[in-house]
């Protein structure tokens, strides 16, 4: 990891030293900033964030029940690695239970429902229309708007569990579509922006054979850009694994 | 035997550790229900009775947060997650969703290994509901039983999630049997199950299966229903 990019602790920070840890740790993983394989020393980590050792190996346990931090013999800690076999597992479960989340959504929102999706539509849309005017995406911006758009589809399944485990997938798919990103913007023979407007068109329509093919289509797509950005850089892996 | 071997939601990569062996320790208790709903963790109390450090209790403690098990407290602490009518219908009604995507999966995937393990769990709960009046054994053949049927689907993560859910629902289970509430008679609801598993008939196996949840869920949200949620004595 590169101390330089990793950020300390906000002082603002609400919540106790082991959340903000947790917090903090687990956006830079997601984000690619603690590279995938990369070796996670306490020591850094503390001087990193500013934080104490406890506060640490507590975030760092939580992280591993959620499978994004691996311990390894000696109680040591590594950011866990990022295989094609691990985005096809997150991809699939998460179209189950994203269809599932759309399923029930469609049958059983309200108007207020359809307000917000149509809302997180609009702000996607202006992203859109910054990035075709300047040929380039803020990606935690983009990311975030995502995230709005696919909460606001899933908010009215009445089910916390079922969206809470899709929002899990959801996060840990951020380290493959980062890189699914750069390979459209190198050849963007995909239309995310179109895929996003059939999801909500379908979903306010109340068809939900239409809008659950636009959830598979959407997130399978991710996956063969993925396996295009990997095998256009195959090296690119074992690069990462190098300790910066 | 291979299916009763159910690996541990969430922690598949800690190993075997004193951590892992606390997580446990404390997961079973929480699921047998020692430690009530929405009562503050003594972390003191757990350091003694487990025999280790502060350190490793507030670990485990961190990856039962992850699980849905504990949730966090004021500004160090933790709390057992409540339980309630609204909690159990949501569990049982996930559950549903991810065996019947997973059992469907394994149906049209299926092999002769796949379908003697889920006869062989069969086997094992059905003899143990009839001799053994261990409601502690019961519950880990059934959820041997369960997780069989959906073993076919080979996705890591599914069966993380579906343990998960499944230690939510034991919480209830527990609550039945300290209630003094004998189980109701399942076997021929797995029977049935089985026997269209057996049959190839992946539409009816699939909904014996939801039928069966949709019923246990209706006893969890009994039960639930029952117990008022004790709150924590004023300090």
């Amino acid at each position: 990891m590169s101390d330089s990019k990793a950020h300390p602790a906000d002082t603002e920070t609400v919540g106790t030293l082991s959340q903000t840890a947790y917090q903090l740790i687990r956006r830079d993983i997601l984000s690619g900033v603690l590279e995938p394989g990369a070796k996670l020393k306490i020591e850094t980590l503390r001087a990193a964030y500013q934080v104490g050792p406890t506060p640490i190996r507590e975030a760092l346990s939580r992280l591993s029940a959620e499978e994004l931090v691996q311990i390894e013999q000696q109680r040591g800690f590594r950011v866990a690695p990022v295989t094609i076999k691990e985005l096809q597992d997150i991809s699939d479960v998460r179209i189950m239970l994203e269809s599932e989340a759309v399923r029930r959504s469609i049958l059983e929102g309200d108007y207020a429902w359809e307000a917000n999706v149509v809302s997180a539509f609009h702000k996607l849309d202006r992203m859109e229309a910054a990035r075709r005017a300047h040929g380039a995406v803020d990606f935690d911006e983009w990311e975030a708007r995502n995230r709005e758009f696919h909460d606001a589809l899933v908010a009215a399944s009445g089910s916390k569990w079922l969206n809470n485990l899709g929002r899990q997938l959801y996060s840990h798919h951020e380290r493959y579509r980062r890189a699914a990103l750069k390979q459209e913007h190198a050849a963007p023979q995909r239309d995310v922006h179109a895929e996003h407007r059939a999801l909500m068109e379908a979903s306010l329509a109340r068809n939900v054979p239409a809008a659950l093919d636009m959830v598979r289509l959407h997130i399978e797509r991710t996956v063969e850009a993925v396996r295009a950005s990997l095998a256009a850089a195959p090296r690119r892996d074992a690069r990462q694994r190098t300790p910066a | 035997m291979r299916n009763m071997d159910v690996s541990v939601a969430g922690i598949r990569s800690v190993g075997k550790s004193p951590l892992q062996a606390v997580v446990r320790l404390l997961r079973d208790a929480i699921l047998r229900g020692e430690f009530a709903p929405d009562t503050k963790v003594r972390i003191e109390d757990l350091r003694a009775r487990y025999g280790t450090s502060l350190g490793t209790v507030r670990e485990a403690l961190s990856c039962l947060l992850a699980e849905g098990l504990v949730v966090e407290e004021g500004q160090k602490g933790f709390r057992i997650a409540s339980m309630s009518v609204a909690d159990i219908t949501d569990i049982m009604t996930t559950r549903s969703v991810l065996e019947s995507h997973a059992l469907t999966y394994s149906m049209q995937h299926t092999s002769v290994d796949w379908e003697a393990g889920v006869v062989a769990s069969l086997h094992l709960l059905n003899r143990i509901e009839r001799d053994s009046a261990a409601f502690g054994e019961w519950l880990a053949a059934n959820r041997a039983f369960h997780l069989a049927l959906c073993s076919g689907c080979p996705s890591p993560r599914l069966r993380d999630f579906l343990v998960s859910l499944f230690h939510q629902s034991q919480r209830y289970g527990h609550r039945l049997l300290s209630r003094g509430v004998v189980p109701r008679h399942l076997s021929d609801e797995h029977d049935q199950i089985v026997r269209a598993v057996l049959a190839g008939d992946v539409d009816l196996a699939v909904s014996c299966l939801k039928s069966h949840i949709e019923q246990v869920k209706g006893e969890l949200v009994e039960i639930a229903a029952l117990s008022p949620t004790p709150r924590d004595p004023p300090e």
